[in-house]
C-alpha cells in the first residue's frame, strides 16, 4: 500500500471508530440480529468508499452512512423475505442471545420495563428513537436519512417519548398489581 | 404542555440514554479495518486537478465561447439573426478544437518535497529510501483558430524510491 493509500486507509479508520458504533446500533434495529448487523455495516462501508471516489475517497458524511445502513438494511430484508409486522418484529428481539439493548441492565427492572415498552412501538417511532437517542443524530439529519421533514421527525420523536411514558405506566402497574 | 409531563418525557429520555446499546467489538472494528485497508490498497487516489485529455476540452470550451461571444458583439448590431456567426456546436467541436492546439513551451518544477527516509516497498519487507515530492506541470497552448492563448497547470504528488537498497 504506497504512503498515500495509507493515510486514506487511516482516516477512514478514525471515521469508523467515531461512528460505526452508532451505525452499528441502528444497524441492529433495523435487523435485530448482531450478526446480520455486522454484515449489513460492513456492505454499507463497501457501497459508502464507492460513493466516495468523485469525492477523493473522504470519508461520508453521517446522514449518508446512515442512509446507506438503511438502504442496505431493508434490501436485506426484502431478499429474505423478511414481512415487517411489529408483533414479528418485537418476537425477533428476543430470538438471539444478545439483546440488542444494554443487558448489563438486567437487574433495573424499571429499565427492563422501558426495554419492553420499547419493543412494543411501531417500526417508524422505533427507528427515530434509535436515531436520536443511542445514534445521536439532530433532527435535520433524521430527516435527511428517513426522507421526512426535521418537524416531522421531532414530532414522530415526542409522540414516540409520550407512548413510552403511558405504556411505562401501564407495566408498572401490570407490575405492581 | 404542562411542567410535569414535559418532566416525565425528560425522564424517559434519561431511561432510554441509559439504555444505550453496546458499541462496535474489537472484533467486529479489527474486521472492518481489514476492509478499509483492502479497499484502500486497490483504490487509484486521482489528482486533484483533471487530467490533460479533459484540460484541453476545458481550454477548447473556453476559447470557443470567447469567440462566440466576440462574433455576436461585433456582427449583432443591425443586422439579421440569419446573418449572425454562430460559433460550432461545443460537443461536436472539441475534438476538432483540441487538435487545433499548438504547445509553446511545457515546463515542469518540484514545489516541496520530504525525505521519507527508509520504506518497506514490497511484502518481502525490503528497504529503500524513499522521497515524496509536490510539483507543477505547465503547459503555454496556442489556438489556431481564435488566436488565443491558454496557460494549463497541473498539480500532482509522487513518491519516489531508490532503485536499489541503500
Amino acid at each position: 500500500m504506497s504512503r498515500s493509500q495509507q493515510k486514506l486507509a487511516d482516516r477512514w479508520k478514525d471515521w469508523l471508530a467515531a461512528e460505526g458504533g452508532r451505525l452499528l446500533t441502528y444497524a441492529r434495529q433495523r435487523t435485530g440480529s448482531l450478526e446480520e448487523a455486522e454484515d449489513i455495516l460492513q456492505d454499507s462501508l463497501i457501497r459508502l468508499w464507492g460513493y466516495q471516489e468523485e469525492r477523493g475517497y473522504r470519508p461520508p458524511d453521517v446522514p449518508l452512512a446512515f442512509s446507506v445502513v438503511r438502504f442496505v438494511a431493508m434490501d436485506a430484508g426484502r431478499k429474505k423475505g423478511r414481512r415487517k409486522k411489529r408483533d414479528e418484529k418485537v418476537i425477533q428481539l428476543h430470538d438471539y442471545d444478545e439483546h440488542w439493548l444494554d443487558p448489563t441492565l438486567e437487574e433495573d427492572e424499571d429499565a427492563l420495563l422501558l426495554r419492553k415498552a420499547v419493543e412494543g412501538l411501531s417500526e417508524k417511532l422505533r427507528e427515530v428513537i434509535t436515531l436520536k437517542v443511542w445514534s445521536g443524530l439532530t433532527f435535520a439529519e433524521i430527516g435527511t436519512v428517513l426522507k421526512i421533514s426535521h418537524n416531522t421527525a421531532a414530532s414522530r420523536y415526542r409522540y414516540a417519548l409520550e407512548l413510552l411514558q403511558r405504556e411505562l405506566g401501564h407495566l408498572k402497574e401490570a407490575r405492581n398489581g | 404542555m404542562d411542567k410535569h409531563s414535559s418532566n416525565s418525557l425528560q425522564e424517559i429520555e434519561a431511561g432510554l440514554q441509559r439504555l444505550m446499546p453496546k458499541g462496535l467489538s474489537d472484533l467486529s472494528r479489527d474486521e472492518l479495518e481489514t476492509v478499509i485497508d483492502e479497499l484502500a490498497s486497490k483504490s487509484e487516489l486521482k489528482s486533484a486537478f483533471p487530467s490533460r485529455q479533459n484540460w484541453l476540452q476545458v481550454a477548447a470550451v473556453i476559447t470557443l465561447g470567447g469567440v462566440a461571444v466576440w462574433s455576436t458583439m461585433v456582427l449583432g448590431n443591425g443586422r439579421s439573426n440569419s446573418s449572425l456567426v454562430e460559433a460550432p456546436a461545443l460537443s461536436s467541436s472539441l475534438n476538432a478544437a483540441e487538435q487545433a492546439f499548438e504547445i509553446l513551451e511545457q515546463k515542469t518544477w518540484i514545489e516541496s518535497g520530504t525525505d521519507l527516509g527508509m520504506q518497506a516497498i514490497d511484502q518481502g519487507g525490503e528497504l529503500s529510501r524513499g522521497w515524496s515530492y509536490t510539483g507543477v506541470e505547465e503547459e503555454r497552448l496556442l489556438n489556431e483558430r481564435s488566436g488565443y492563448e491558454v496557460i494549463l497547470q497541473r498539480e500532482f504528488e509522487a513518491e519516489l524510491y531508490a532503485a536499489t537498497s541503500l
